[in-house]
């Protein structure tokens, strides 16, 4: 079988499904595929040939990956993530739609387009409010207002960005995250934490804690937020899954929050990333995902 | 094996690369931690530039 991986550039993820593939598959041939040398003629059936039976989706260009997974697929390749996936998680407001259509619980969250309605909302929602970005990752942009001052503030800067997408304002309650590893609680600190689900296929391979950011209500690995290995219970696994079905989703990230009322989910990445998960939870991820693309992929 | 010597051109710590390494990867420097992109391999050499992670829509 051979499989090509396309990418911006060789991140830590792409690496290791290149040596995962050398250890544990030598019949597969991996090829890859980076985008900067794409050239695509959109309006040929055969504008764009290779051998390749399946794509793995690793740009880390979000715009890019939703781009060539669409072109590649209206040439009849196997994209995993598809483009379906990536156009709703990529965007934070369909992506919530998505998951709200489909009964998944997820924290009351608000759209506004100007600054006034913007206030109204958060003054419906009750401080403290996460204002975030419709697109974006890693934690960029995203902030928690907690008081009329400070979104006051907020939102003047997201006007002042130029980027018309920063006016599309997306907030949300904020969840009091629960929980404190034993190391924090002899430290006496709280310490939030929310949850990484890791989805391949119909499984959750992996899952992990996320603690946040010294002085940072974030968590993301990428910002430094500390990853502990969590057992995956029958709840966890139910929802990550009809939260991987609602966005039409195969391998992806599902984060996930602990609340009085059970566990919410917050979003699902298309592209997830893997280091985190597999330092922590010692699963191999990347071999997970070539054993997974390789049983379900014709040849 | 082909040991190659790399400098971190943000701090300028040197270290010596593995040898499977490829054009394109991104490799942390182990000093000061910053994401390095490999530009250019030489025989003795790697080339890395500091890799701008700050495109809006880089992600997951």
């Amino acid at each position: 079988m051979n499989i090509g991986i396309v990418i911006n550039t060789i991140t830590f993820e792409a690496r290791e499904l290149i040596n995962a593939a050398a250890k544990y598959f030598p019949d597969v041939k991996i090829e890859l595929f980076k985008n900067d040398d794409f050239k695509f003629d959109i309006t040929d059936d055969n504008g764009f040939k290779t051998d390749v039976d399946v794509f793995l989706q690793r740009s880390i260009s979000m715009t890019r990956a939703v781009y060539t997974s669409f072109i590649l697929e209206s040439y009849g390749y196997r994209v995993v993530s598809s483009h379906d996936t990536l156009a709703i998680t990529e965007d934070k407001l369909v992506m919530t739609s998505h998951l709200k259509r489909n009964k998944i619980p997820t924290p009351r969250t608000m759209i506004a387009f100007t600054k006034e309605t913007a206030i109204d909302a958060i003054n419906d929602l009750g401080y403290p409010v996460i204002i975030k970005p419709v697109s974006g990752s890693w934690g960029r942009l995203v902030a928690k207002l907690e008081s009329l001052n400070m979104a006051t503030a907020v939102l003047e800067d997201r006007e002042e960005l130029g980027n018309v997408h920063h006016k599309i304002y997306y907030l949300q309650d904020y969840v009091h995250k629960p929980g404190r590893s034993v190391a924090q609680y002899i430290d006496g600190e709280t310490v939030g934490r929310d949850i990484r689900a890791f989805v391949i296929g119909d499984e959750v391979a992996s899952a992990m804690y996320r603690y946040e950011v010294p002085n940072d209500f974030r968590s993301n690995v990428t910002l430094g937020g500390r990853a502990e290995a969590y057992h995956i219970t029958p709840e966890l696994e139910e929802i990550a899954l009809r939260a991987t079905k609602a966005v039409k989703g195969e391998i992806v990230g599902v984060d996930l929050m602990e609340t009085e009322k059970g566990l919410v989910v917050v979003e699902v990445n298309g592209s997830p990333q893997f280091q985190g998960i597999m330092k922590s939870t010692g699963i191999n991820i990347p071999k997970r995902i070539l054993e997974h693309v390789i049983r379900t992929t014709k040849r | 094996m082909v040991n190659r010597k790399v400098e971190c051109p943000s701090c300028f710590f040197e270290w010596t690369s593995s040898d499977d390494i490829m054009e394109g990867e991104v490799i942390t420097c182990p000093d000061c931690g910053v994401d390095l992109e490999v530009v250019a391999i030489s025989e003795k050499e790697l080339k890395l530039e500091k890799m701008d992670s700050s495109d809006e829509d880089w992600g997951e």
